[in-house]
């Protein structure tokens, strides 16, 4: 057995995993990985062999056998996103992607399907740091973004049309017998960064690419929605994503295509 | 009948908008023009009759489609507890 110490923002736990399996989980938390880490563990995970499967426990309690290392990794990356949304406290936690441009973060929140994860896959191919995947916490006092660097999972149809026309160089793509892909980029920001965009793609294939301006009064609840439960009041929760709102510049981008999607993304950050 | 504001309604800004929240509700709305002038208006309580008038002031339009979106936005008003009605 091989044991891990994964560190999140206001989140420490250990991984503990049989050794055939421990280049796997290696690779899932890659970024997350800090064995000299004093914290204390709030949680600690175990993964088993046993004849029927995988078992993960947490705290000594089953969470479910699974019969592939893929289907308990994206388990396990699941309850973890679930254990920091509310380990973050007062932070607002959005569904979204984040990463570094220039000296400070780019938040991509909305919808499912809307391009968020293609969005940040994207950015991060054309040079820029990966922050944030699936959650992205920010602490609506100072207004940081904390990393939290999980692998993307990504639609295997679009892995495989960009992978016809483009090469990926700043990480690793792995496409799974399932419709599913994962990107893994080779280097995450550690730092907390600074928010200054806010982005929300809009896929559609009859639409006309574009890029939309907002203010906080049209993208507020929108936003809000985008929120996971917050651990706080829900008054605490709209005076921080207002603030939030008030104090980012946000754009729609309206995209029909992946080449729309990398042109838009060059033309608002060039 | 008369519409007022609840007692209950804050009042936050929003860039260069305002939104109303009911406290032991949840949900916020974020008001536009039309909306936020009538809750303007709405300082002192007023008659349907009242706030037309004072619409039709400063709003241009007919008197029809006024009338609708009045009845609208305090529809609305009144589904989130954002106004009262008294007689």
């Amino acid at each position: 057995m091989k044991s891990f110490l994964l560190s999140f923002p206001r989140l420490q736990i250990s991984v503990t995993v049989p050794d055939e399996i421990a280049g796997d989980i290696q690779e899932a938390f890659f970024h997350s990985i800090h064995p000299g880490t004093n914290l204390p563990l709030q949680h600690e995970y175990v993964i088993e062999s046993t004849p029927n499967g995988l078992t993960l426990l947490k705290d000594g309690q089953s969470k479910g056998v699974f019969a592939s290392w893929i289907d308990l990794i994206c388990r396990l990356e699941e309850d973890i996103e679930n254990t920091l949304i509310r380990a973050i406290g007062n932070w607002v936690g959005f569904h979204a992607g984040a990463v570094m441009i220039g000296d400070s973060a780019c938040v991509i929140t909305g919808n499912p399907d809307t391009g968020k994860t293609t969005a940040s896959f994207n950015l991060i191919e054309m040079g820029h740091m990966f922050l944030c995947e699936e959650v992205c916490p920010v602490d609506p006092k100072t207004l940081l973004v904390y990393p939290y660097p999980q692998v993307l999972s990504m639609d295997k149809v679009y892995a495989k049309e960009y992978l016809l026309s483009d090469t990926v160089e700043k990480g690793e793509l792995t496409l799974f017998d399932l419709d599913m892909a994962r990107y893994r980029p080779f280097q995450a920001g550690k730092e907390p960064l600074p928010l200054k965009t806010i982005i929300l793609p809009a896929y559609d294939p009859s639409s006309t690419p574009g890029i939309e301006n907002l203010s906080p009064g049209d993208v507020l609840i929108e936003l809000l929605g985008y929120c996971f439960p917050p651990n706080t009041g829900e008054e605490y929760l709209f005076d921080s994503v207002i603030r939030i709102c008030e104090e980012s510049e946000i754009f729609r981008i309206r995209t029909n295509d992946q080449y729309s999607m990398r042109q838009l993304l060059t033309e608002i950050f060039s | 009948m008369f519409y007022k504001r609840s007692d209950r309604v804050k009042i936050k800004k929003v860039g260069n908008n305002k939104a109303l929240y009911v406290s032991d509700q949840k949900g916020i709305h974020v008001l536009n023009e039309t909306a936020l002038f009538i809750w303007e208006v709405l300082q002192a309580p007023c008659t349907f009759d009242e706030l037309l008038y004072m619409l039709s002031e400063v709003f241009e339009g007919g008197t029809t489609k006024m009338k609708e979106d009045l009845h609208e936005i305090l529809d609305l008003f009144q589904k989130y507890d954002l106004i009262e009605t008294e007689t």
